[in-house]
């Protein structure tokens, strides 16, 4: 008999760091280092996954169902064969689909109670 | 492998056997990409300092992750036989030092006894991280002697230390025969 899959609304919210290799994996499979680039890339530095981070969240994360390793290679030619290369899992996906909408929903409410920088609040934040 | 690597290599042992045997090579891949493409002179420093409280960080997590309260009623006795084994040698020591009219000589191979005691322990327990059964073993039969401080004091403390020995070794003994029983084929005393 299949194992039921989870609900994605159950896995919410999601840690940080499950949230930033969901989302470099979102556009297709990766190794750790490229992945550890990716994170960088997207918050333009100010998230650095160590090696230490970087693999405790991929060893959950694969507990979870959330990723897995695949065997494809973009480029074997190009590449060690001996990384490991992982993707989202359609859970994944879907749990990364729904952590995103959260988050806007929590942007929409921030905007609304300009709680936003640049705002009255976020000026009145500054000054304190 | 350069320098590097090679400390790192080593500081991933910091992390639990299991974590390290899956992702370990991966870690140390992930540490010379980095070195490569942000290390050389100062900028290694950088990373070490990165990675570093990386280590520290997520090291005792995973650690902690598998202290689950299942695994600490199972291997509780692997944390009192270090303690036992100090207790005891410091009582050794106390009463080397202290003139209670005994000769000096027989306070002494006493307190010898009891290092001895303590350093077979310790080999149980550095032996057990790779053959389970023989460091049981091991640590069961060197905490079994210290029992018998119950029966001989009933100072409060030192019977305490005593009766800690006394379960110390059945849960240790008992361990090892439940990983007998389990893979007889790996056990050779």
């Amino acid at each position: 008999m299949a194992e039921a899959t989870p609900d994605p609304g159950s896995l919410l919210p999601l840690a940080p760091a499950h949230l930033h290799v969901l989302m470099a994996l979102a556009d297709g499979e990766k190794h750790g280092y490229a992945i550890m680039r990716e994170v960088e890339l997207m918050t333009e530095g100010d998230v650095t996954m160590g090696p230490g981070t970087l693999y405790g969240a991929i060893k959950r994360m694969l507990k979870l169902g959330l990723i897995e390793e695949t065997d494809e290679r973009p480029d074997p030619e190009l590449d060690d064969e001996r990384r490991r290369y992982y993707e989202a899992t359609g859970l994944g996906l879907r749990v990364l689909s729904a952590e995103t909408a959260r988050l806007q929903q929590l942007v929409s409410i921030a905007q609304a109670k300009q709680v936003r920088p640049g705002t009255a609040f976020g000026l009145r934040a500054l000054a304190a | 492998m350069n320098g590097h690597e090679r400390v790192y290599g080593v500081l991933i042992s910091l992390y639990p056997r299991e974590h390290r045997e899956e992702f370990g090579p991966d870690m140390v891949q992930l540490f010379r990409d980095r070195l490569r493409d942000e290390g050389g002179g100062m900028r290694s420093a950088l990373v070490w300092s990165d990675i570093g409280s990386d280590l520290v960080k997520t090291a005792f997590m995973e650690r902690l992750e598998m202290t689950t309260m299942d695994n600490l009623k199972q291997t509780w006795w692997l944390v009192t036989a270090p303690i036992v084994a100090a207790a005891v040698v410091i009582f050794g020591f106390g009463n080397m030092v202290t003139d209670d009219g005994g000769e000096f000589w027989m306070r002494a191979l006493f307190f010898g006894i009891t290092v001895a005691f303590a350093l077979v322990v310790v080999v149980g327990l550095v032996l057990r991280r790779r053959h389970k059964a023989v460091g049981s073993l091991i640590i069961g039969l060197a905490v079994l002697p210290g029992s018998v401080l119950t029966a001989l004091f009933w100072f409060p403390p030192v019977a305490l230390v005593g009766l800690l020995c006394l379960v110390t070794a059945i849960k240790a003994l008992s361990d090892y025969a439940a990983l007998r029983r389990a893979t007889p084929e790996t056990v050779t005393v």
